[in-house]
């Protein structure tokens, strides 16, 4: 392969990884709608504490469900998508 | 001009207009305004032109109920320009159903409302050089909030924008090193006839003129009147018994912390050390506050949160080494345990972690909430056996909260939730609240002074009237944020101002009779 060879192919190489982050990008934006719950609990994780033990820790403020929040464990969610599962 | 109490030579009978104890924000500009009216006026400050220790020292005082992250003694500065010297510039106006009688919040209600304060705040604005307007993306519309932003202005220094135009001004004096002692009253003890102040040396003048106005600070106010029981039956002011009472601050803290999986919040300039670092001379910063609607639909108190970028959660670990930072500035180390120490250094990763964090300014994206104060009774300024280098009798502050702050909080939290919970954004209750059903331990007051010589409609409620005259008194007035009934949520200095301003044509009108 001669050097204009080499110099399309690293052009193609370069255009393909950016059309490919810029896709990824577009799919974690597009999946925004759901939690993500392993991204919670590994920043969880890194930063603070283990996901068992923010589940197993209670936040005793009494008004959050009458506002329509549960909280699970110190995680909030709306009463309304209450989902157990989180903290399992 | 400007005098040292020491040197001012002239005579005792000079006469003035008007009389301003304090040159704080307060007292300076309602004296740059009495002087534009051609009133002659004379500013008494107790400090010196720059920070002493021994003037300081007047401020401090002793605090139950609570304790205080800021004593006393450091959340406001005794000397020419006041706690201006130490402010950061916050200002916004207060909302108009701060002003009404809300049934759900004891002792709401001014006796002014919002039309009536208009004029007067644009008046501060203009003083300050700042505007009122609003600019900011949707993300309180988004939360079923409001956008408000509070405006940080540069004239922050008010000894230093100042210092000339006083100096220069044919009809404001400004005497420092005159420290308070006491009122001289007619023979029926509601007419002030002239103030006695005394120097750090022990020279002691007397001043008179047709007006007085106590401008010294939401708690110095208040300790005056408190110390006028030596000299007058019954305290000046407090003829309803509520002087000293109903005391306000704003409790702000982190709440929460937002898990953004989506990057959600990348979109919204929630990171209020941006703003700073921005090269407008007057920066403003969106809080995302609670509609009237909301307030009244839920009995809440008014309240705002805002979104910034903070180091990790203080866990007992990192607030031990911050204590312990504190204390080596400080040069103090007997208020360090070897608890602290040891929980320092068996967490050395996570405090080092939490350094780095800070000095770059990143970490997690926190909630903080700003709120209004309920007013109680039982939150008061009274006085202590110990006196300052004055002589005037110091005063323990009675701090505390209840549940209607709570309340107001939760509601922030959970409407922030709702709200933010479809796109991906996930809130977690900070590690201090779990078990608990106080607020947070890291909850701060934003030393803001408000309440304890509040305005009412009747002379049994309260100690200055619609006009700021204490109700007992013919000739004494009270320009400070100890006259605000309730506080808002919104940093109180702009308010301070306007009420300045509106004082400065009451007086003149008074005086021109």
């Amino acid at each position: 392969m001669n050097r204009r060879g080499f110099l399309l192919l690293g052009v193609s190489a370069i255009g393909l990884t950016f059309f490919l982050t810029s896709k990824m990008e577009q799919n974690k934006k597009l999946n925004f709608t759901k939690i993500n719950r392993q991204n919670i609990f590994t920043r969880m994780a890194l930063k603070v504490q283990t996901p068992k033990e923010v589940c197993n820790q209670k936040v005793s403020w009494t008004a959050f469900e009458e506002f329509g929040v549960a909280p699970l464990g110190r995680v909030l969610i709306p009463t309304s998508e209450k989902n157990e599962n989180i903290c399992r | 001009m400007i005098f040292d109490l020491n040197s001012f030579n002239k005579s005792d009978k000079y006469n003035y207009d008007a009389i301003i104890i304090g040159s704080g924000a307060a007292g300076i500009s309602l004296g740059l305004n009495l002087a534009k009216r051609r009133l002659r006026t004379l500013i008494l400050e107790g400090g010196e032109l720059d920070y002493t220790d021994w003037s300081q020292d007047h401020y401090y005082g002793t605090v139950t109920a609570r304790d205080l992250p800021y004593g006393l003694k450091d959340s406001r500065q005794r000397y020419f320009g006041g706690s201006t010297n130490c402010w950061a510039g916050g200002c916004g106006r207060l909302d108009a159903i701060d002003f009404l009688e809300r049934d759900w919040i004891e002792k709401s209600g001014w006796p002014i409302d919002i039309e009536q304060m208009e004029r007067w705040y644009g008046e501060a604005e203009k003083f300050l050089n700042i505007s009122s307007e609003n600019s900011f993306d949707d993300l309180g519309e988004l939360l079923g909030f409001e956008t408000k932003g509070l405006t940080y202005t540069e004239k922050v220094n008010f000894a230093e924008h100042y210092f000339q135009k006083i100096y220069d001004s044919k009809f404001l004096d400004l005497i420092f090193d005159a420290n308070f002692k006491r009122f001289n009253l007619d023979d029926n003890g509601n007419s002030v006839t002239n103030v006695e102040v005394v120097s750090k040396s022990g020279v002691s003048k007397k001043f008179a003129s047709k007006i007085y106005t106590l401008a010294a600070g939401g708690i110095e106010t208040t300790k005056i009147l408190l110390n006028s029981k030596k000299y007058r039956r019954v305290e000046i002011g407090n003829s309803s018994s509520t002087l000293g009472k109903f005391f306000c601050d704003h409790p702000i803290a982190p709440v929460a912390s937002l898990i953004d999986s989506s990057g959600f919040m990348d979109d919204y300039k929630y990171n209020i050390w941006k703003y700073f670092e921005r090269t407008d001379p007057n920066v403003r910063i969106p809080f995302f506050k609670l509609t009237d609607e909301l307030q009244i639909t839920h009995k809440l108190l008014n309240g705002a949160v805002q979104f910034y970028e903070q180091e990790l959660e203080l866990d007992p670990e990192l607030e031990a080494a911050w204590k312990i930072r504190n204390s080596i500035l400080n040069g103090n180390f007997t208020n360090i345990s070897i608890e602290e120490i040891m929980s320092v250094t068996s967490s050395l990763q996570k405090v080092i972690r939490a350094y780095r964090q800070r000095r770059k300014r990143e970490g997690r994206i926190a909630l903080r909430f700003q709120i209004e104060q309920e007013p109680r009774s039982t939150n008061q300024i009274a006085l202590i056996d110990e006196t300052d280098s004055s002589g005037l009798n110091k005063v323990n502050l009675h701090w505390d909260f209840g549940d209607s702050e709570r309340r107001t909080i939760e509601y922030l939290v959970a409407a922030t939730t709702k709200a933010l919970h479809p796109f991906g954004v996930t809130l977690m209750i900070d590690k201090q609240l779990i078990n608990s059903n106080d607020l947070p331990f890291d909850l701060r007051g934003g030393q803001h002074h408000c309440g304890t010589t509040r305005m009412s409609k009747s002379a049994s409620s309260g100690v200055v009237d619609r006009n700021l005259k204490v109700w007992d008194m013919k000739n004494l007035y009270i320009c400070s944020s100890s006259v605000f009934p309730t506080n808002g949520w919104v940093n109180p200095t702009l308010t301070i101002i306007a009420l300045a301003q509106r004082l400065g044509k009451i007086i003149s009108d008074e005086v021109t009779i």
